[in-house]
């Protein structure tokens, strides 16, 4: 039964890093456009980059 | 056909007009701007939604940006509401090319929300210079202030996921201990008292910090003395943790923090969809209203300006160009032209207007610019009559009670009156003591609480409002659904709705010459009687040269000598007669015989088919229209509808609705015109199509999306059907409850069992009303 010692604190210790993640993402805005993200990824394309790189 | 659609906004090419790639200048500018900025790639990245307006590229309008202006010395923002967004591309573009703009440090485009935030520098541009170029590839930017519609709402959402993720993360992490404590019988009472404590360490604030919503709603309920679903919820799940508290001092073999936390997180889920729903309709009939709050030109010393419609003065002078909203009440003072009075009154045909004709604000000019004399603003105006006839129906609408609520009503007074019994048997019978009752009455609450009956309607209407979604029907009000499987009796609406705003011509005896030569007339009006002529002879008829209109009465020009004429009886010079059953367009040529060419209203395709869909599922169906007696006649007999009324002006619409009402019927209104908004705010269920007019919009229940009528009776079934789930639900948490209280009562409930009898009754909630969701088309 001593291995609870490290298992609890470990299960806790994940539960509350994935709580804190998914606070922080709330935080950060990152739910507030979920149909714009989902295409936003498909759309950052060498085009941008390219004529950015141009304009410096 | 032409086959020929300009390539920057997708639209059709005119005929007469000499480019195989572009419908127009501004488009062709669009076009090579976008190339020249390296972002070509749009046009293959992009789709076009055909219920979105399509862009026409225009001048950006001149409006003083200062009020809505925020930000720091040197770095300003402003926040767009975005018109014309069809898709994800459109959002890249947008933000690209307000990005490469000199001066412009920041633009983000939201596109569930359709909001863009725009910082720059002021050192280096002006807003009318960024907002310029997006004018040009024709979206449209409408500045708003982002306190105005700052709501508690969206507060109220994120604050309620931040809960529902720490319970969710409480119930996990408490579960872990339980199930050790359920499977582990052979574990030593320290061991168990030991998780036990370590679970009252991660449950108590996890309730304390989640349970905020339920408490409070419970304790305004109880100061205002009234029994809602939040009183036995919040008293099931602080009686748990404390009891739970108790026990572990005690050392005794069962604890119930799973049970409270869990309750807590399966409750807030349902509390979460349910915001969201409501959310998410308030959301599009907020976007509606500032879309709406546009702007007007005005007269002034310098020329004209453009200023927001609120700030309308009587007496200013408005300029209406060809194709603009009217935007107040006004008597014209300079041009002429004829004015689309549908959405206003529903009549079908133009009204003409000369000098000294009043006007309605929201009628749309349709030939020549127009000087009106604002005579009336603000709540004086027409419109603002409209609105005022739809609040007070709207305040009728909001008293309806939501089977939620009715449910939790009898179930409330039932949970107590229940526990209490428990508590007073077991306090009473001989050989227990009070402790022992106080358990037991705990438990009862414990398993009775709605978990599954707090579900059965959020869940529902989630998946089914996610369903409609894609069948084009968009739900603007929470118990629309609820309301609409209710109904008896379906009212439409003539002009717009059954009908599509277009007309056929329907003499088929008329000598080709003679058409061919109205039709050369014809293309050079927007008149819609001239289009559909044009398009019954040839679409890509070319101009006669030099034709003239002439505004409110007809088009004109010479040919070979003679002066040719297209227009209405006077204006060809025939004595006026009867009134026909149609509508109908003369052609003069010369000293030659006029000819007459009739049209009529053309059905949308499938409306016949929705009215018939209607009455088989036992509806009464009933016309109401404003135009005259002739053609509502002739679209009621088409379609099979019975009883129909003409001539109703708005007033006449509500009140016929509002008698419907008083003999006990439930009505569903579907109609476009904004002289249908107060019946549609009257009537049980206001159900709308996407091209009506924005107030209507604002105030219907349901939006058809594709404006494809076929949707409404689709709609009527689906909502019997999800009431039927949801009653199917209910039946579900109520047969649960009815093993596990008897279970309670006698006082054999364990965590375990309190648990599973939870967890099951709420997944199963969650699946059934699942099965909305994935329901196929044409059940």
């Amino acid at each position: 039964m001593d291995v609870l010692i490290y298992l609890i604190p470990i299960a806790l210790l994940m539960g509350l890093i994935s709580l804190a993640a998914f606070l922080w993402a709330l935080k950060n805005k990152q739910f507030e456009d979920l149909d714009g993200a989902a295409s936003r990824i498909l759309f950052d394309d060498e085009e941008t980059t390219i004529s950015k790189k141009e304009d410096n | 056909m032409s086959s020929k659609v300009c390539q920057h906004c997708g639209e059709p090419i005119p005929a007469h007009f000499k480019n195989d790639s572009f419908c127009c200048h501004g488009c062709a500018h669009a076009y090579k701007l976008l190339n020249e900025m390296g972002l070509g790639s749009y046009y293959e990245k992009r789709t076009f939604d055909d219920h979105i307006r399509p862009l026409i590229p225009e001048e950006a309008p001149k409006i003083d940006y200062s009020a809505y202006t925020e930000g720091e010395e040197n770095i300003r923002a402003l926040h767009f509401m975005v018109d014309g967004l069809h898709c994800a591309a459109c959002v890249w573009v947008i933000e690209h090319i307000l990005e490469r703009q000199p001066g412009v440090t920041y633009a983000r485009l939201n596109m569930t929300t359709r909001r863009l935030t725009v910082k720059w520098d002021q050192t280096k541009t002006t807003p009318e210079k960024f907002t310029q170029t997006v004018f040009e590839l024709g979206y449209r930017l409408i500045p708003y202030n982002p306190e105005e519609l700052k709501r508690k709402d969206t507060a109220e959402e994120k604050s309620l996921l931040i809960c529902m993720a720490v319970a969710g993360f409480a119930a996990a992490n408490v579960m872990l201990f339980s199930v050790s404590i359920w499977s582990g019988s052979d574990m030593g009472d320290a061991t168990k008292t030991f998780m036990h404590w370590l679970s009252a360490l991660i449950a108590l604030p996890a309730i304390a910090f989640s349970g905020r919503p339920f408490f409070k709603a419970a304790k305004i309920a109880l100061k205002q003395r009234r029994f809602t679903m939040e009183v036995p919820i919040s008293l099931a799940i602080i009686l748990a943790a404390l009891l739970s508290v108790y026990q572990t001092i005690q050392g005794a073999a069962h604890a119930y923090y799973d049970s409270a936390i869990m309750l807590l997180f399966f409750l807030l889920i349902g509390r979460y969809l349910d915001k969201r729903m409501q959310t998410r309709a308030l959301d599009s009939a907020e976007n509606l209203l500032t879309l709406q709050a546009s702007f007007a030109t005005i007269k002034d010393k310098n020329g004209s300006k453009r200023i927001p419609i609120k700030s309308l003065k009587a007496g200013d002078i408005l300029i209406v160009a060809k194709g603009e909203h009217i935007a107040a009440d006004g008597v014209v003072t300079n041009g002429y032209s004829s004015t689309d009075n549908s959405m206003i009154t529903g009549e079908s045909l133009p009204q003409q207007v000369i000098q000294g004709t009043a006007v309605v604000g929201g009628c749309i000019n349709l030939e020549g610019a127009l000087e009106v004399r604002v005579t009336a603003v603000g709540d004086k105006t027409v419109l603002a009559e409209l609105s005022r006839l739809v609040e007070t129906s709207m305040q009728a609408k909001n008293k309806y009670v939501h089977i939620a609520d009715k449910a939790s009503r009898i179930y409330a007074p039932a949970v107590h009156l229940l526990a209490l019994s428990t508590f007073l048997f077991w306090f009473f019978y001989p050989n227990t003591s009070g402790e022992t009752a106080v358990i037991y009455a705990i438990a009862v609450l414990i398993v009775t609480c709605p978990c599954a009956l707090a579900l059965a309607v959020p869940s529902a209407q989630v998946a089914a409002s996610s369903y409609l979604l894609k069948q084009g029907v968009i739900l603007k009000s929470g118990s629309a659904l609820e309301r609409l499987k209710d109904i008896d009796t379906v009212v439409f609406d003539k002009t717009g709705t059954l009908t599509e705003g277009n007309f056929k011509l329907i003499t088929d005896d008329a000598n080709s010459e003679d058409l061919r030569i109205a039709a050369s007339l014809a293309v050079c009006s927007s008149h819609p009687l001239a289009y559909s002529l044009v398009q019954a002879v040839n679409p890509q008829t070319k101009a006669a040269p030099n034709v003239k209109e002439i505004p409110g009465k007809g088009l004109q020009t010479t040919i070979l000598n003679h002066t040719v004429k297209l227009g209405s009886r006077d204006f060809c010079g025939i004595a006026a007669s009867e009134q026909t059953d149609h509508s109908e367009l003369w052609l003069k040529t010369g000293e030659k015989e006029p000819v007459c060419f009739l049209f009529e209203g053309v059905l949308r395709a499938e409306a016949t088919q929705a009215v018939q869909q209607f009455q088989e599922m036992g509806f009464d169906t009933i016309l109401l229209s404003g135009d005259h007696s002739s053609a509502v006649k002739a679209v009621a007999q088409k379609v099979g509808i019975k009883t129909f009324f003409a001539h109703q002006k708005p007033q006449d619409k509500q009140g016929f609705l509002k008698h419907l009402q008083e003999q006990g019927r439930k009505t569903l209104m579907i109609g476009d015109g904004l002289n249908d908004t107060p019946s549609l705010a009257t009537a049980h269920v206001g159900m709308t199509l996407a091209s009506a007019a924005d107030l209507t919009r604002v105030h219907a229940d349901i939006i058809l999306q594709n404006n494809h009528l076929l949707a409404a009776p689709l709609a009527t079934k689906f909502a019997s059907r999800v009431h039927h789930i949801i009653k199917m639900n209910f039946a579900f948490s109520i047969a649960y409850n009815s093993i596990a209280v008897p279970v309670a009562i006698a006082g054999y409930i364990t965590p375990l069992l309190a648990a599973l009898f939870m967890s099951t009754s709420s997944i199963t909630v969650m699946l059934n009303s699942l099965r909305l969701a994935i329901t196929k088309q044409g059940r």
